[in-house]
């Protein structure tokens, strides 16, 4: 049981290092790696080995196109990265020597504070510093208040969500387990896959969610350039 | 000595008596949501895809009540701050 929880594994400059920091390191320089060798080798009538890249991209694509609708480009760095970082954190534990980076509340915590501090960021990047303001007291300022609560159990919910779903899992692998050690497991393995990668989908959801209620149009000129992407498809 | 039983007992079952209600309640409550989802996508197949998204979001808002009292039975059972009190 005590496996499930991290631990340090060693110190930079009086500076602990858990071990889900060391595996966060591991798994962000495999990533480097893949897109150094995406970008270098990938071509514009794809291979084979291709493909699975771009149905991510494409998966990321799309959920931003349906979720926000406008100014894809913009958005789907934040969204994209959420994706694949999370789908794959989830899915690092069921490697031998590794262990998923959000069992740690802390990893779970630094990205929902990221969420938090980029939906701001677009907002103003939207409507201008003070017409993001006059846009969160939109009918009156009392509204304010209220949403600023709302922007914390907001990052609260990401946070508690992710970590709760993943420690859940792990943790009812290990007691299986522990009570029968062959084979029992793998079902329940697979339940916590398949959690891990609907925890990743959710949590983009919420986020582009957040990022369309920041960016919404409040007047009446509602018009999304939704053809900003599908032509840059084209090309 | 007796008292210490008794705490001891009482700090292993108020997890139980808490995850089963925190499990049960949500459950419900996520079925009827899926119930009503499955409804309304077999009458109007053309917005399936629209449903089952506002679905998945909500459900996992449920979810999220289900999470808080796992984590309230966690920390009950392997990080207790009222064990100290037992300690002295």
């Amino acid at each position: 049981m005590e496996g499930i929880f991290p631990h340090e594994v060693f110190q930079i400059f009086g500076i602990p290092i858990r071990d889900t920091v060391l595996h966060t390191w591991i798994m962000m320089g495999v990533f480097i790696l893949l897109a150094y060798l995406f970008n270098r080798y990938s071509r514009l009538r794809p291979r084979a080995w291709q493909m699975p890249f771009e149905a991510v991209v494409e998966f990321a694509v799309k959920l931003v196109e349906d979720m926000i609708g406008s100014h894809v480009e913009r958005h789907l760095p934040l969204i994209g990265t959420l994706v694949i970082f999370i789908a794959s954190a989830n899915l690092l534990g069921i490697f031998p020597f590794l262990s998923s980076p959000t069992r740690d509340i802390n990893t779970t915590f630094a990205l929902a504070v990221a969420v938090l501090f980029t939906v701001h960021y677009y907002g103003v990047r939207q409507h201008g510093g003070k017409g993001y303001l006059k846009h969160l007291m939109q009918p009156n300022a009392v509204v304010f208040v209220l949403d600023l609560i709302g922007q914390m159990s907001r990052t609260l919910s990401l946070t508690l969500r992710l970590f709760g779903n993943v420690i859940a899992s792990e943790m009812i692998v290990a007691v299986i387990f522990v009570l029968v050690p062959a084979g029992a497991a793998i079902p329940l393995q697979l339940l916590g896959m398949f959690t891990g990668l609907l925890q990743a989908y959710v949590f983009a959801v919420l986020t582009c969610t957040y990022i369309k209620s920041a960016v919404a149009n409040s007047s009446s000129n509602g018009d999304t350039d939704k053809t900003q992407f599908t032509s840059l498809e084209k090309e | 000595m007796e008292s210490n039983v008794l705490l001891v007992v009482v700090m292993s079952v108020a997890p139980l008596v808490a995850i089963t209600l925190g499990c049960v309640l949500p459950a419900l409550v996520e079925g009827k949501a899926v119930l009503k989802a499955l409804e309304a996508m077999a009458r109007q197949p053309e917005v399936a895809d629209e449903i089952r998204t506002t679905l998945i979001v909500s459900l996992a808002m449920l979810e999220t009540t289900a999470i808080y009292v796992l984590l309230v039975c966690l920390i009950l059972l392997f990080a207790n701050p009222l064990l100290a009190l037992l300690a002295t």
